[in-house]
């Protein structure tokens, strides 16, 4: 029989627990895609029509990482207002995302049921406020995007297109009248994950202070670095057990996303306790469900006169870096290209690779909080514990 | 002439109402077809287009297996079979094989779901030789790979009996799928018209005439052309369209792109078999 994956996570992955030694291990099965190879060879605008496969879930995030990289080797800078749509189009992503994994995946957990689909009957209401939040987000990519999933307007330079005033107006309005409906659904997971905390480990965040890459990466000790530093802040080790790498930063484990966010900018305190990270998500709900008004209102200030959407450029060789504010954390790419524009040589580090140690230090400190528990519920405890960290297998391995 | 086409909608609604019961309760009186979604190594985007119709899907039929979203499988009764299994991404591990190998024992009606499944999409760029040059490149020289094979469509491990192109399915598409073998008819193929007749109807500039490179003529329409319409080229996610003319398509990207080599690495993402 096919052995169990830990359900409701984006791919493929399952927690090995030694009960009597009191240790898991985070095993992850997902087939290698090898991404970083697939794109040597390729002409830059291949190259980010291709990574935003990585992942399905996040594929404006993939996709923006891949252009800013392939801009700071270029050397373009954008029009300010086609910034504003790539901001939007991440916040949206960011929200999106965030509104999938709380209500699909973890929070069913929490509400005691299987799967958010039983909300039709349990909850209707609830169900067609999350469907509203989930179509916001997929009307806004779409009308700046092209299509929700795997955006086709983003190149390198801007956009190959604005979307029509009018309708970049209608944008704005659909984000405003959400808002109150951001702000319920965080209601909804605060109170759902409550004071759940069955165990407490403290650990380094790590966050970029601007979601659109133009800052430091912060860090909970005093330390800061530049994003194009990242390869010697922290490292990604290779495991015999598992397809992903695991992120350590000074041999210990680390973590970026919505928690990390939220406790760099000053919003949250840190308690040690990673079920945070899903009421720091429900807070991200509402917080860049603004955020989408905000950029598209000043995008839309601009006029979005033709002519400005992208600006030219000549490809030259160099490598370049990008990194933005994934919905799961930071995500970097590396990417070096030859005088012809053609990609020779790619790194991507995804936020979820970066968690995995982190993971499994949480997995043995809440297996060693709860002796005298019995496995089953451990086991429970472990998936949740998984399920909270919103890892994306499919990006982990890619 | 009226009366007639009454005596037909009640007609189809008499039959709707055998597969689509009012009531949401299960226990006896469910009567909804069953429903599996199954994603193997991929990048799950396809899958989403579930989630807009989720409500529909549900009211129409009962999901008894979606890793994704439930962790409980809801049990068939004795030899039933799953009315529909989606199957998205590639089988690329030996357990993926297994699985599938399980699940159509177990399905009525397989459905390549995406272009992964369909053709192998994105991941099959890198072929077996290409991946042992990759996998040293990635990872260490000790690690020993999860999957055995390169990135291949479905049909090359199991007999599937229906194909969903796309990269990604639109949810559009998915409904119409649904809607059509839940009342038990058989969805035509896609393909019947290019995404250059999706262009049209949009009034959008032709890329090619532009001299952009462009697969609209060679691929399948029923994406809506949602790339071209936005000014972006066609890399014909969609599959083939009837009576492609694939060689004479590579000559226009020859002269569009300057080189056979560019050509190729613009068709091969997606038109897995053109060398014919």
């Amino acid at each position: 029989m096919v052995a169990d994956y830990i359900a409701k996570i984006e791919g493929h992955g399952r927690i090995d627990v030694d009960f009597s030694a009191g240790t898991a291990q985070l095993h992850i099965e997902e087939g290698e895609r090898l991404f970083e190879g697939i794109v040597v060879g390729r002409k830059y605008e291949d190259v980010h029509f291709i990574t935003p496969r990585i992942c399905g879930v996040c594929p404006t995030a993939h996709n923006m990482a891949t252009i800013r990289a392939i801009e700071s080797a270029f050397g373009v800078v954008p029009t300010p207002e086609a910034i504003a749509l790539r901001k939007a189009m991440i916040s949206a992503q960011i929200v999106q995302s965030h509104t999938l994994h709380l209500f699909f995946l973890a929070l069913p957990d929490f509400l005691g049921i299987d799967s958010g689909t039983e909300l039709m009957k349990k909850n209707p209401k609830l169900l067609k406020k999350i469907l509203a939040m989930k179509g916001m987000c997929d009307t806004i990519l779409r009308g700046i995007g092209g299509r929700e999933v795997h955006p086709t307007t983003t190149i390198v330079g801007g956009f190959t297109k604005f979307p029509e005033f009018h309708s970049a107006e209608e944008l704005i309005d659909l984000a405003r009248r959400t808002v109150p409906i951001a702000e319920e659904l965080m209601e909804v997971a605060t109170k759902a994950v409550g004071d759940f905390a069955p165990f407490h480990r403290p650990t380094t965040h790590l966050a970029l202070e601007d979601y659109y890459g133009n800052s430091k990466v912060y860090t909970s000790e005093p330390a800061s670095f530049d994003p194009r530093d990242y390869q010697e802040n922290f490292k990604e080790n290779v495991k015999m057990y598992s397809s992903a790498k695991y992120g350590v930063r000074n041999n210990k484990g680390f973590l970026v996303g919505a928690l990390s966010r939220r406790i760099l900018a000053g919003k949250r305190n840190v308690t040690g306790n990673t079920f945070e990270n899903n009421i720091a998500q429900g807070e991200e709900i509402f917080e860049f469900t603004q955020e989408i008004e905000k950029q598209l209102a000043l995008a839309v200030s601009t006029g979005l006169k033709k002519g400005e959407e992208k600006v030219s450029f000549v490809p030259r060789e160099g490598v370049g870096v990008g990194a933005i504010e994934a919905p799961r954390g930071t995500l970097y790419n590396t990417l070096w290209f030859d005088s012809e524009g053609v990609c020779t040589k790619a790194d991507i580090v995804t936020p979820t690779a970066q968690n995995l140690t982190n993971v499994e230090e949480d997995a043995n400190a809440l297996l060693a909080q709860n002796r005298g528990k019995d496995e089953a519920e451990l086991k429970r405890l472990l998936e949740m514990l998984v399920r909270a960290y919103d890892p994306c297998i499919t990006c982990s391995v890619h | 002439m009226r009366s007639k086409s009454k005596g037909g909608k009640g007609r189809a609604k008499k039959a709707l109402g055998k597969v689509r019961p009012k009531s949401l309760d299960g226990g006896p009186a469910d009567l909804r077809p069953t429903v599996a979604i199954y994603d193997l190594t991929d990048c799950e985007g396809c899958e989403l287009a579930f989630v807009p119709i989720v409500e529909k899907v549900v009211r129409g039929a009962k999901i008894v297996e979606w890793r994704l979203g439930q962790e409980r499988k809801i049990p068939l009764k004795d030899g039933e079979k799953i009315a529909v299994s989606f199957v998205e991404g590639s089988p690329m591990t030996l357990e993926d094989r297994e699985l599938m190998k399980d699940l159509r024992e177990r399905s009525a009606v397989i459905v390549s779901f995406g272009s992964c499944a369909c053709v192998g999409g994105v991941p099959s760029l890198a072929d077996r030789e290409l991946r042992e040059k990759f996998m040293a490149l990635v990872y260490s020289p000790e690690y020993k790979p999860k999957s055995d094979i390169p990135a291949e469509p479905l049909d090359r491990t199991i007999k599937v009996d229906y194909y969903l192109h796309g990269c990604p399915v639109l949810p559009e598409t998915v409904e119409w799928f649904l809607e059509q073998v839940l009342i038990g008819k058989k969805p035509d193929k896609f393909g019947g018209y290019p995404v250059c007749l999706a262009c049209k109807e949009k009034e959008n500039n032709c890329l090619l005439l532009e001299g952009k490179p462009c697969l609209g003529p060679v691929s399948a329409g029923n994406c809506g052309a949602p790339c071209p319409t936005f000014g972006k080229i066609c890399y014909g996610c969609t599959g083939k369209v009837k009576g492609a003319n694939i060689p004479q398509m590579r000559q226009e990207l020859i002269k569009i792109l300057g080189s056979e080599k560019a050509a190729d690495e613009h068709m091969r993402i997606f038109l897995k078999d053109w060398k014919q």
